[in-house]
């Protein structure tokens, strides 16, 4: 995952944000949980940085590789 | 010539590298980082299968306690049913110690196969990955599992498949990629081959997918732990089609849904319906190592009466 872009492992439902923008986020740590076939699939940071940009809402219906949010180092 | 083609301009690495092919188009398997460890692979991969489809494939000296009864297989699997679990770790504590060779890891990902040992004997081994779609099978991964069970069917491997299916991956993108038609095949390559299989259900077995869990006709186990869960339709979707008209004529119609919901809910249990559903045990999971390889002592029992080619031909 290049430039720090947290992307959507698949087809689902945005459930939950576990940050807000401009958060301090270690690599690996749970920033989204998606719901897809009725399992929750939490989605990771890509890097360690800032959370510079959330660009989905709780509710979102997205698909494999959309845009989640954005982290700057 | 691609250029010429299609009018494409693309570097030999755009068009040909392991990016797209080991993570894009299934074409690659599996990509590794230098040629030495290409040998390896390679080798790893072969010791697994027999010379030929007139040989079985060869036991190694087992190097694990077939008896081995791993405790953290009884909370593996998350009391919460909505909550995804490492499937690559259950693996690790029920098959013979670093046995697993997974095959197309970046492929059809809510699906994971490999070949591995149990008790020295080489198997070919499913599982689904909850954390990816669910494990709901879509396309690539329908596609996958064919591949793959026709490798293990030409070669003779027994099949192991580690079940926790919530059915195909739904929604439009899903149905544009003909999911269905790729399905198919995986569920008649399943029917088609003709190599001992147990299954395991660890989770959910749902739908036309869940179906396709394993093959009744020849030597066909299935075990499933207690957080077995299974049926055609799970409970969250069903009571909406089977009671709609109820719900619906409820003046709170959320809640009345959510009323039978709970009530059907507390009375699932896989010990009212293991029987109709012919699951032949329900199972201690630690208990799931020993029986299978028990299992595979018996598979290899009746592997001679199997070898040579398949009728059914190549499936590119």
């Amino acid at each position: 995952m290049k430039n720090g872009e947290v992307r959507s492992p698949g087809v689902g439902k945005v459930i939950e944000i576990l940050v807000t923008a401009g958060a301090q986020v270690a690599a690996g740590d749970e920033v989204i949980v998606i719901e897809s076939m009725k399992v929750e699939i939490p989605v990771t940071a890509s890097r360690a940085g800032r959370v510079e940009r959330i660009v989905v809402a709780t509710g979102d219906q997205v698909q494999a590789d959309d845009l989640l949010l954005t982290i700057s180092v | 010539m691609v250029e010429r083609g299609v009018g494409e301009v693309v570097t030999k690495e755009e068009l040909g590298g392991s990016q797209i092919h080991a993570r894009g188009s299934g074409a690659v398997d599996n990509e590794v980082e230098s040629e030495e460890e290409a040998f390896a692979a390679i080798r790893q991969f072969l010791s697994y299968l027999p010379q030929n489809v007139w040989q079985l494939p060869q036991r190694r000296p087992p190097d694990d306690d077939p008896h081995r009864r791993e405790e953290t297989l009884l909370s593996i699997i998350p009391r919460n049913k909505r909550r995804a679990y490492e499937v690559r770790r259950l693996l690790g504590l029920i098959l013979d110690r670093d046995s697993f060779f997974e095959i197309g890891r970046y492929f059809g990902r809510p699906l994971v196969t490999g070949l591995a040992r149990l008790d020295g004997y080489p198997v070919g081994v499913l599982a689904s990955d909850p954390l990816q779609g669910g494990g709901g099978l879509d396309a690539p991964a329908s596609e996958k599992m064919t591949r793959f069970i026709d490798l293990c069917d030409t070669f003779h491997l027994p099949c192991v498949n580690f079940v926790d299916q919530p059915g195909f991956l739904l929604g439009t993108v899903a149905e544009r990629a003909g999911t269905i038609r790729y399905g198919v095949r995986a569920l008649a390559a399943v029917y088609q081959a003709t190599v001992p299989w147990v299954s395991v259900i660890v989770r959910r077995v749902f739908g036309v997918a869940g179906a396709a869990h394993g093959n009744t006709q020849r030597l066909n186990f299935r075990y499933a732990w207690p957080s077995g869960n299974w049926g055609s339709l799970p409970i969250e979707g069903g009571v909406r089609a089977a009671y709609k008209r109820d719900i619906e004529s409820s003046p709170d119609p959320e809640a009345r849904r959510r009323e039978i919901e709970a009530k059907l809910d507390a009375l699932q249990s896989p010990f009212r319906t293991a029987e109709v559903f012919d699951i032949e045990e329900i199972i201690d999971p630690r208990d799931t190592r020993p029986l299978l390889c028990e299992w595979v002592h018996m598979a290899y029992d009746i592997l001679p009466s199997e070898v040579g080619p398949k009728r059914r031909g190549c499936r590119p």
